[in-house]
């Protein structure tokens, strides 16, 4: 974990440097002018470290790749900085972590918050201080009802998700029974209460429970076989749905298992058995950018600025939203301030590497699509968007 | 008892003489075997001594063992200072993960951090072996310094301890008296000096009261009583100071007198002194949060100010009646629900029909919490005290999984959000609390300084002898008139009311939900309230500032996720290096006889 | 609903899931039965000692051979190697914990509350150690079977994995009790349990019971973690509730009693079962747990079998 920090900040360090030594080339050797030059920050906040870290260096890796090529491009009137702060992931930390960018004067928008609740706790600081936060991944369907002035999220709302899986299950699979199972966590009741209600909407027989994140599935996974469903779709992580599918297999259950983003990893594989995962289908209102060609030019930077390591999940969300904070930020100029850019935000239309960017009233992204994948061989593989797979 | 180096030479305390050892050993229905049996052949008390310092690690020093111990003593102590230092050099180290859980130990052990470990285990076993004599050769001068220093520190922690003020001590009597019978017998190694920081009466207190029928005897124990011993000294049997010290924390009121022995009133112990401490501690306090960025203030509020609330609650449980509460967390979250639902109509799908303002809402989430605590203990305590740690902590879990699962009632996972923040309608003076964290700092400071002010009445009243009594000997407190349950829920149901004052703090300060509560949080808070000194009113609020301070401080350097492996360590190390200081020092005097195996 | 096969399906659930509690139980059983003390920490050994079987068994496996279903015999040895493994460092973790956390305070003559307090500590201690060396996220144990059913009792299918649990844990259970009630080292931990005093007069050594106490419990926790891993991964974070069930087991039949730790685990494996299924949400099952505990201190707080092992409670 050490490490891992360690190597984030030697990246933040190299990359600063590297903007330096970038811009002060690109101005073409006035060295007066490229200390003029003004800098601007952009604030991270996430979980950079603690059990949940790695979302927040996934984020983080896609955010500096942005920002590093935005400085490398030199068509920047200023340069860009990030100011990391770390949540841990737990609402406690998110006002701290969150007042600590509000007080750095220079920071004049933010990725983050990385998780819902860290998102709840922190969000009422930067709408007080007109601070833009800009969410890759905070899926719960409230939090652009709060009243927050200033959020938006590049993500879809665990809504849209619940929505798109739901006909997928009922269009695609023809399942006429599905168990729907939570973690009774924020973001798998919020998951699990829109697809239920999609689905009954496709007069499909829904059966609902919830089990706390625990080990033993087995009185869970006997209670669903004797349900008898063609699908049991679970709204959870990674560790507990692993744990599901071996413990549904183990009672002899044949019919098809799904998952919500939660548990799209590549840990739930090695962690249920390639065998046992096998046949196992995620849905995630995230593409993913390794297998899109039209990001391949997004994930040919991100390896090169990242020394190597793959884009992760919510790296290509981070990415747009540093992208469209950016954008605005050009379109400002020096002159930028909080506000400024709070209020230009609004009317960003680019495309993202993920999605288009465009926000509703509330802060909301548009046109969001929802991905399917299959775990084929000890792998995840991307079956495509549920619109696709439900046309044939 | 004062340290200064006139004084003839004391007792070592680490070293009880073999007949104190024995009756202690009896008293503890722990006759002598193995290891004890060795010494009392050998007679060399020193060698018992030598073994605990050997098997406590960093313990050595402070306990300022002769160094007649063995060879085989010292090959221990090696091999106990090469395993700390390795265990330092893990808990220091990088990390591993499931696939090479070994890249962590070999990162952690291998080129220069190996040496340097290796080479500082080595020199705190050196330290260890060489320090009596080095001891010797720094002489006197140091001596009087450290006996100085230890006096002091012994002093305030007095102060915030349970003891409010001086009393004419039948400590000085008794601790006077055991040293005389311990001069009066063979020592094998008289130390000459003061005793070393934190040795204060240790050998009164290692004899525990083996005559049952003291109670009867300290009848006559007149108070003030007189500095001489009430009950014939007989060298070979063990006095029981303590006995006399029950009765009389009994019989006297909290009106008692500064009728302290003249030689200890130095200056800083002077009322003036005192007050003037506490003023300047105040002023700083409240000067604090002015000159810091709002970063630290949210800090000071969110990870300073509550765990000090939530620690001068605990410490009523484990510093005054002696048990250990490993729920604290969950009556936090009662008193926050509690807040939350009577004044925020929207935050939970379930809320009062009226609704009242914040301040109001703090005393109510108080009487939820210990009435949730009254419920839990009234049938647990009357039987089943020692059961309470386990009892708590699965307490806390089950709290937890309601206030997650019960959507209906606390609104789940999602959590309580949009309680609105506290308010002052004083006349025509409006003032509401907002986003900014300097009220809400102002808020904990004074329901800190409250509830300090409140615990030192505690400290002062019956309540507080009688724990002190039970802790000491249950069965002869109970002949007395206090009855055990009712004390101990007593305690219980007062820590669990601060810890519900807490969450009501929590819940108008910002958005929470079931996670906020988890058991990590109740273990953090009890780290505070160890290593601040359980029974300590400026302890525990010493140990927030200090450890989360800390905590803020190093976070960029210390991953979040390894902070309680240093508060683990630092639990286990306190325990062991002072296990009775766990307990304030009118409550330390409890001998073997209620202690644990 | 209650159909026969549904029954007994729950029954095995309960059984294997009970079988693994009683291990646990009777660290907590033996340890307070002589030194009259609850063990918090003794969550961590069953922890640690999963630790050890899973690397053990990761070490005992080829890689390759992970996916191909190694044969019965195969099977077996490793499931034998991998217990015998957690029952090791199940036993040095608690070997270590009485050292660390114990013995200084024994020598000191500590009051209770400061073993309770450092047990606390050395529990926390011990969970973000090994949170920090293997890496904070499950880890499975490597795939010994391929979930196939082996048997049916009455209609329900029984898996290789369970049938493998259930027998060693009963296995390992029925030797400790033989242990405790025949071996000379039995009968000095009972002497110590009812009369320490007494014991030691008679020559009992009691530093070494301690010892044998924390390592027999250590043993079977340790043994007990690998078991559980086998079907639920292990974690650095697993001892906390298993650790709480385990005590309410033992608190169930009786704390220092032996076989009431057997009985309790069984039984509270087998409530838990059933009553998650026909009582309550099944969020709510780990509460079954707890409203156990409450219910037998306050209704019968010497536990079913009662106290045997140590002076009536």
């Amino acid at each position: 974990m050490d490490g891992l920090g360690r190597r984030l900040r030697l990246l933040g360090a190299v990359a600063a440097v590297a903007a330096v030594a970038v811009a002060a080339a690109g101005c073409g050797g006035g060295d007066d002018k490229a200390e003029a030059k003004k800098e601007f920050a952009i604030g991270f906040q996430g979980p950079l470290s603690g059990e949940n870290q790695q979302l927040g260096i996934n984020a983080y890796n896609g955010m500096l790749t942005a920002v590093d090529s935005a400085n490398r491009s030199g068509t920047l009137p200023f340069t860009l900085r990030i100011v990391a702060s770390d949540d841990q992931g737990s609402p406690e930390q998110g006002p701290t972590a969150a007042q600590k960018l509000v007080d750095n004067s220079r920071v004049i928008a933010v990725v983050g918050p990385i998780f819902s609740g860290a998102t709840k706790s922190s969000e009422p600081l930067y709408s007080q201080a007109d601070l833009l936060s800009v969410s890759p991944s905070a899926t719960n369907p409230q939090l652009t009802s709060l009243g927050f002035g200033s959020f938006f999220r590049v993500i879809a709302p665990d809504t849209i998700q619940g929505a798109a899986a739901a006909d997928y299950i009922a269009k695609a699979l023809k399942a006429k029974r599905v168990f729907s199972l939570d973690d009774r966590s924020d973001y798998g009741a919020g998951l699990s209460t829109a697809l239920e209600k999609a689905l009954k909407a496709h007069n499909v027989t829904v059966t609902h429970d919830s089990v706390n994140p625990t080990k033993d599935y087995t009185s869970e996974a006997t209670k669903i076989t004797a349900a008898g469903p063609d699908a049991v779709y679970y709204s959870g992580y990674y560790a507990e749905f692993a744990l599901l599918v071996k413990a549904l297999r183990g009672k002899g259950y044949e019919g098809r298992i799904l998952a919500g983003d939660g548990s799209n990893d590549d840990q739930l594989i090695e962690q249920a058995g390639a065998d046992t995962a096998e046949g196992a289908l995620l849905t995630c209102a995230c593409g993913d950018a390794n297998s899109d060609p039209k990001a391949a030019s997004f994930v040919a930077e991100f390896k090169r600025v990242n020394s190597g390591t793959k884009p992760g999940t919510y790296s290509g969300e981070a990415y747009d939203a540093t992208q469209a904070i950016i954008s605005v930020l050009t379109k400002e100029g020096t002159g930028a301030t909080r506000a400024s850019v709070l209020s230009g935000f609004r009317a960003v239309d680019m495309p993202g590497v993920t999605k288009q960017i465009k926000f509703d009233g509330h802060g909301e992204v548009q046109g969001s699509t929802v991905y399917v994948y299959e775990v084929r061989g000890g792998k995840r593989v991307v079956l495509g968007p549920t619109t696709a797979l439900l046309k044939p | 008892m004062s340290g200064g180096p006139d004084e003839p030479a004391s007792p070592p305390a680490g070293m009880p003489s073999v007949a104190e050892r024995m009756a202690q050993l009896r008293a503890a229905g722990r006759p002598p075997d193995g290891w004890a049996g060795a010494a009392a052949t050998t007679g060399t008390a020193a060698a018992v001594a030598a073994a605990d310092t050997g098997n406590a690690g960093h313990g050595g020093d402070a306990e300022g063992v002769g160094d007649e111990a063995g060879p085989g003593r010292w090959w221990r102590r090696l091999g106990g200072c090469l395993v700390l230092a390795a265990l330092a050099a893990l808990v220091t180290g990088p990390s591993g993960n499931a696939d090479r859980p070994l890249a962590g130990a070999s990162g952690s052990l291998a080129g220069e951090r190996g040496v340097l470990f290796l080479a500082a285990g080595l020199l705190a076993w050196a330290g260890l072996t060489g320090w009596p004599r080095l001891r010797g050769l720094l002489g006197r001068p140091a001596a009087y310094l450290t006996g100085v220093a230890a006096e002091w520190a012994e002093d305030v922690r007095d102060r915030s301890g349970s003891r409010g003020r001086r009393r004419p001590s039948l400590d000085d009597a008794a601790s006077r008296r055991s040293r005389m019978i311990a001069e009066a017998q063979p020592q094998p190694a008289a130390r000459v000096g003061p005793r070393p920081p934190g040795q204060r009466g240790e050998s009164a207190h290692l004899v525990p009261p083996t005559d049952r029928t003291w109670a009867v005897r300290s009848n006559w124990v007149i108070w003030p009583a007189p500095p001489v011993p009430t009950e014939p000294s007989v060298p070979t049997e063990p006095p029981a100071p303590t006995s006399g010290r029950l009765a009389a924390g009994l019989a006297m009121g909290a009106a008692a007198g500064e009728t302290g022995t003249p030689g200890r009133r130095r200056w800083y112990r002077r009322p003036w002194a005192r007050g003037a401490g506490y003023a300047l501690a105040l002023g700083a306090a409240a000067g604090a949060p002015l000159v810091v960025s709002t970063t630290v203030r949210q800090v000071m509020v969110n990870d300073i100010g509550l765990y000090a609330l939530l620690s001068l609650g605990l410490s009523i449980v484990v510093g005054r009646a002696g048990m250990l509460d490993l729920g604290c967390v969950a009556f936090c979250a009662i008193g926050a629900y509690t807040a939350a639902y009577l004044c925020a109509p929207g935050a939970m799908p379930w809320h009062a029909p009226v609704t009242v303002s914040p301040l109001v809402a703090m005393p109510a989430a108080m009487a939820a919490a210990a009435l949730v605590g009254l419920a839990l203990g009234a049938p647990l305590l009357r039987r089943h005290a020692d059961l309470l740690a386990i009892v708590t902590l699965a307490f806390g879990g089950v709290v937890q999984l309601v206030a997650n699962n019960a959507d209906g009632i606390t609104g789940g996972a999602g959590g309580v959000f949009g309680v609105p923040p506290p308010s002052v309608r004083i006349g025509g003076f409006h003032y509401a609390f907002g986003l900014d964290p300097l009220p809400y700092y102002y808020l904990l400071l004074g329901l800190v300084v409250l509830v300090m002010a409140a615990l030192a009445g505690w400290d002062r009243s019956r309540a507080a002898r009688a724990c002190a009594a039970l802790r000491q000997d249950e069965v002869a407190a109970g002949v007395l008139g206090v009855r055990a349950a009712r004390m101990r829920l007593l305690a219980f149901t007062a820590g669990a009311a601060v810890a519900g004052l807490a969450g009501a703090v929590l819940a108008t300060k910002q958005f929470f939900n079931p996670q906020t509560f988890s058991p990590q949080a109740s273990m953090l808070v009890l780290t505070v309230v160890v290593a601040g000194g359980a029974g300590s009113r400026l302890g525990a609020v010493l140990g927030a500032v200090v450890l989360q301070g800390l905590a803020f401080l190093l976070r960029d350097h210390v991953p979040a996720a390894d902070r309680f492996l240093y508060f683990g360590a630092l639990v286990m190390i306190m325990t062991a290096l002072r296990p009775r200081r766990l307990l304030p020092a009118r409550l330390r005097l409890g001998g073997p006889s209620e202690g644990g195996p | 609903m209650a159909s026969g096969g549904q029954i007994a399906r729950l029954a095995i659930d309960g059984l294997a899931a009970g079988a693994v509690y009683a291990l646990i139980a009777l660290g907590y059983t033996l340890v307070y039965g002589v030194l009259r003390l609850v063990s918090l920490a003794h969550g961590e050994v069953f922890m640690l000692g999963a630790f050890g079987g899973l690397y053990a068994a990761r070490a005992a496996l080829p890689a390759g051979a992970a996916g191909a279903g190694p044969g019965v015999l195969a099977c077996i040895g490793l499931v034998a190697a991998g217990t015998v493994a957690g029952g090791l460092a199940g036993a040095v973790a608690a070997l270590g914990l009485e050292r660390a956390a114990y013995r200084p305070l024994r020598r000191r003559g500590a009051p209770r509350l400061a073993y309770l307090v450092s047990a606390v500590g050395a529990s926390m201690f011990a969970v973000s150690l090994a949170g920090k060396e293997f890496g904070r996220r499950d880890v499975p144990v490597p795939g010994l079977f391929t979930d196939q059913t082996v048997l049916r009792v009455a209609g329900a299918p029984v898996s290789a994995e369970t049938l493998a649990v259930v027998t060693a844990a009963l296995g390992l259970l029925l030797a400790a009790d033989r242990l405790v009630a025949w071996s000379r080292l039995g009968r000095s931990i009972r002497a110590v349990a009812q009369d320490a005093e007494c014991a030691v007069l008679l020559g009992v050594s009691l530093e070494r019971v301690i010892v044998a106490t924390f390592v027999l419990g250590g043993v079977l926790a340790g043994a007990g973690g690998f078991l559980y891993a086998m079907t639920f991964h292990a974690s650095y974070t697993m001892g906390y509730v298993p650790g709480i069930k385990a005590f309410t087991a033992a608190v169930l039949g009786g704390l220092g009693n032996v076989r009431g730790a057997l009985a309790g685990g069984l039984l509270l494996g087998l409530v838990e079962s059933f009553g998650g299924y026909y009582l309550l949400d099944a969020g709510y099952q780990d509460v079954i747990a707890f409203a156990v505990l409450i219910a037998v201190l306050l209704l019968r707080p010497s536990g079913l079998l009662g106290a045997r092992l140590g002076r009536p409670a």
